[in-house]
């Protein structure tokens, strides 16, 4: 282009091309300016409802009988006597710099507490998530298309998830398979440095509390929108046309099956992290829900603030996987 | 439709993939006996900081300072100090207002600074002015200190202190220095890594979860570590404690009495403290500000004659105690001044012109169940004598300090750490104790304490009995019960001093 004197046609080329590559970048640039605002809302919130309940990250530290002037020196030292505004401006100036800041409570850089407590979340969730779908679907699938004893058994999980608190499950689990039977640790998390099976070990139990809490929902979903896939037209047109079963089952009805599916497991991935914070507390699992507890316990802002932005990263992340996923299964999708 | 071939494998993989894993997982936390190992110390909360100035009370911070501060000396209970850092001590003229320490030669933090007596004086300082809990107790206390050699400690203070050896012990925070080092390098450091001159020092740790420790190379007795790595495991399920250590050998944890019988059959050890945790209602409105009645000592006399120690007792495995120290500590009094009598209380309250009773507001942790359920028992009892006791249980620690600083109840309930009787005036009694927020004082008790602080031996005692007789007389609180704490412990010996077991004495 450089050096080059444009005809106007070769100008409104030119020009109609960079339009074209910039619509492509505006569902993205979109999609980053709702997860930024996203971002912006929660450490907000967080910020609020951590600043205005009772006591302070200094008086947590201190105790019971600290005299008020070590309190008040201790939460100058903080900042913790700055107006709110302020005190949520520094953090996100440092935010926005790539400082997570230190820990009021140990002084521990809360990116290193971040870093070292997001692997066994993301392990337990992502380990729950694809059992739950791979379960999920097939139990939909049969019980779309057969019905009968399996339709029963995925009604009676889904009212076991939503009728029976995770924790209680998780809390009967070590009862039966670590108390009792003695087959599996009751508590703790070993990472794959310890080994595939260390660390499959310790997942074993929480990741079957968290699954029977989602399961009946997505076997549910699939199932009913299996169901609607299989009444469709062009389902009948091809059985009519002899495709194989299987080929109209799984390639064709599934896939259409698929996207409110996909929605489902976005919401499920919700409910999974808020439901790790307890399942964590109950096996001793050194992951986010435990940190987030024990920093909003000791309101150490700074922590439970990190917290708070990384789950919800976590949450655009699965769902931004999940929109890439619909455009597979379903090509319509990407080119509207 | 039959389920076909391939949905039926990918759901026996699924559901089995995980069971397969299982079995060919790695075994349990088991390590190697004897010398070397492992020692894993299971704890319900995490320590604050494991900065040895804020960490706070408890098991879990008692134990993650022993690790890797050393103190100068341990406490055995009463008067009796074993030499740690230091080899001894010694009350320089009358009036125990100023002591002398001697340390050990050739002593060394862990990041290889030297421990001498200049360290201690420039720890102290830096004590005086660090925010922390004993700070503003060191810097009104202490009036001078000098360092008449490399390894002699001299500090007066502005007070009689007889208890001075125990604030260098490990009952105490002044005998567990911080290496000067890392005092004028970035002090928040000092919340994740450690800089003391104890038996360990911390590795690694994930915050709030696990905390590994490995043996000091520069700690002066290689001998008394008896632990590859030591690892303090942060689990809050008490039940879910107890199965780890039983899983685990060289495993203790602080448990609870109930868990006895399973503690039994699981073939653990245990082990009681040696000293203990009194149940006390803490009388903070002894000026009458929020209810009258409570600035009247005949009424604050009621509540000790209407309450059934017994059954609080019973309630928490311990010992009827009407006093603010545990049976055994130097000054107890033998014959109980106190039993469980209401009509004596209606009568004490009919002199103190209160026939008809009256109602006061207890402030209860709500996160300690065994308070609460306490705390209903005594209104119970109470509410034969015509004293109504409404009980306002703050669910959060956080709530409670609030609404404690409030000064809007007139008592509140809590388990007071047992201490030395000296201890006990200084942080209860004495108007600018940590404990007496209201700043009470009591012309009585000021003079017994001033006159017990500068005895020794047996006039010290009888001086201390004497004040323990007037604190009960006076009746500013309602000690109830005192009980010990209980350990848990799969294969390794657990000697216990003070209320928290030592780690590094364990093997």
């Amino acid at each position: 282009m450089s050096g080059a004197i444009l005809t106007p046609h070769a100008r409104t080329l030119w020009l109609s091309a960079a339009f074209r590559r910039l619509a492509v970048l505006l569902p993205v640039v979109r999609w980053a300016g709702k997860a930024a605002v996203l971002l912006f809302v929660v450490s907000v919130v967080t910020f609020l409802l951590i600043s205005l309940s009772p006591g302070d990250a200094a008086t947590s530290l201190l105790g019971q009988y600290a005299t008020p002037a070590t309190v008040k020196a201790l939460q100058e030292q903080m900042h913790l006597d700055q107006p709110l505004p302020v005190q949520y401006w520094e953090w996100l100036g440092h935010v926005l710099h790539g400082d997570l800041g230190t820990s009021l409570s140990s002084g521990e850089p809360v990116r290193t507490m971040v870093a070292q407590r997001i692997g066994p979340t993301v392990s337990l969730v992502l380990l729950t998530l694809v059992v739950t779908a791979v379960i999920g679907v097939l139990l939909g699938v049969v019980s779309a298309v057969r019905g009968g004893p399996v339709a029963r058994l995925t009604d009676a999980l889904g009212l076991l998830g939503v009728g029976v608190p995770g924790f209680i499950i998780g809390l009967l689990l070590i009862l039966g398979f670590s108390s009792s039977l003695g087959w599996l640790p009751p508590n703790g998390y070993a990472t794959l440095a310890d080994g595939l099976g260390a660390w499959s070990r310790t997942l074993v139990l929480p990741v079957t509390a968290l699954v029977i809490g989602a399961i009946g929902f997505i076997a549910k979903q699939v199932r009913s929108a299996m169901v609607d896939a299989l009444r469709s037209p062009f389902i009948r047109t091809l059985r009519a046309n002899g495709f194989a079963r299987r080929s109209v089952l799984y390639k064709h009805a599934l896939r259409t099956a698929s996207v409110p599916v996909l929605a489902a497991l976005g919401t499920a991935v919700v409910g999974l992290l808020g439901g790790s914070v307890l399942i964590e507390q109950v096996f001793g699992i050194p992951g986010l829900g435990g940190l987030a507890v024990a920093s909003a316990a000791s309101k150490d802002l700074p922590v439970v603030q990190a917290v708070a932005v990384t789950y919800t990263l976590l949450i655009i992340a699965v769902n931004l996987c999940l929109d890439l996923l619909y455009v597979v299964v379903n090509p319509k999708v990407g080119r509207r | 439709m039959r389920l076909t071939r391939r949905a039926l494998v990918t759901t026996a993989a699924t559901v089995l993939g995980l069971g397969g894993l299982v079995a060919c997982g790695s075994s349990s936390n088991s390590t190697g006996g004897g010398a070397g190992g492992t020692l894993t110390l299971i704890t319900s909360t995490a320590p604050s900081s494991i900065n040895p100035l804020l960490v706070g009370y408890g098991n879990s911070a008692t134990q993650t300072v022993d690790l890797a501060y050393s103190s100068f000396f341990d406490w055995l209970g009463g008067d009796r100090f074993e030499p740690v850092l230091a080899t001894g001590y010694k009350f320089i003229g009358s009036g125990n207002k100023e002591i002398r320490i001697t340390l050990r030669k050739g002593l060394k933090f862990s990041d290889g600074a030297a421990l001498n007596a200049q360290a201690e004086k420039t720890f102290l300082e830096y004590f005086m002015d660090a925010k922390a809990q004993g700070s503003e107790t060191v810097k009104r206390l202490v009036k001078s200190i000098s360092t008449p050699n490399e390894t002699t400690v001299d500090i007066k203070f502005t007070q009689p202190y007889p208890d001075a050896p125990l604030l260098f012990s490990d009952g105490g925070a002044w005998g567990s220095p911080i290496s000067p080092k890392a005092l004028s390098g970035d002090t928040d450091q000092l919340g994740y890594h450690t800089y003391g001159a104890g038996a360990y020092e911390l590795d690694s740790t994930v915050s709030g979860s696990t905390y590994t420790y490995v043996p000091n190379p520069n700690y002066y007795d290689t001998s008394a570590q008896h632990w590859d790595k030591v690892v303090v495991k942060v689990i809050a399920n008490t039940d879910s404690a107890l199965q780890t250590v039983k899983g685990t050998a060289h495993s203790v944890m602080q448990g609870t009495w109930k868990q006895k019988s399973q503690a039994s059959s699981a073939s653990l050890t245990e082990t009681t403290s040696g000293a203990q945790l009194t149940y006390m209602l803490m009388l903070t409105d002894r000026a009458g500000k929020v209810t009258p009645a409570l600035g009247d000592v005949k009424v604050r006399q009621a509540l000790n004659y209407a309450v059934d120690r017994s059954a609080i007792a019973d309630l928490v495995n311990g010992t009827a105690n009407e006093q603010i120290v545990a049976k055994g500590t130097a000054g107890y009094y033998s014959d109980p001044i106190y039993s469980q009598d209401a009509a004596k209380a209606k009568e004490l309250l009919t002199e103190a012109g209160y026939p008809d009773g009256f109602s006061f507001k207890l402030l209860v942790p709500g996160y300690e169940p065994t308070l609460v359920s306490a705390a209903q028992v005594l209104a119970d009892d109470l509410a034969k004598a015509n004293i109504t006791m409404k009980i306002v249980t703050a669910p959060t620690f956080q709530q409670f300090l609030q609404q404690q600083s409030s000064m809007k109840y007139s008592a509140d309930f809590e388990q007071w750490e047992s201490t030395t009787m000296f201890s006990a005036a200084q942080q209860l009694i004495e108007p600018n104790g940590y404990v007496n927020k209201a700043h009470d004082s009591d012309a009585d008790l000021n003079k017994q304490i001033a006159k017990a602080s500068v005895l020794t031996g047996s006039a010290a005692t009888n001086a201390w009995q004497d004040f323990s007789q007037l604190v009960s007389e006076k009746a500013w609180f309602v000690p109830l019960a005192s009980t010990d704490q209980v350990f848990y412990s799969n294969d390794v010996t657990v000697p216990v001093n003070g209320l928290y077991p030592n780690p590094v004495t364990m093997s």
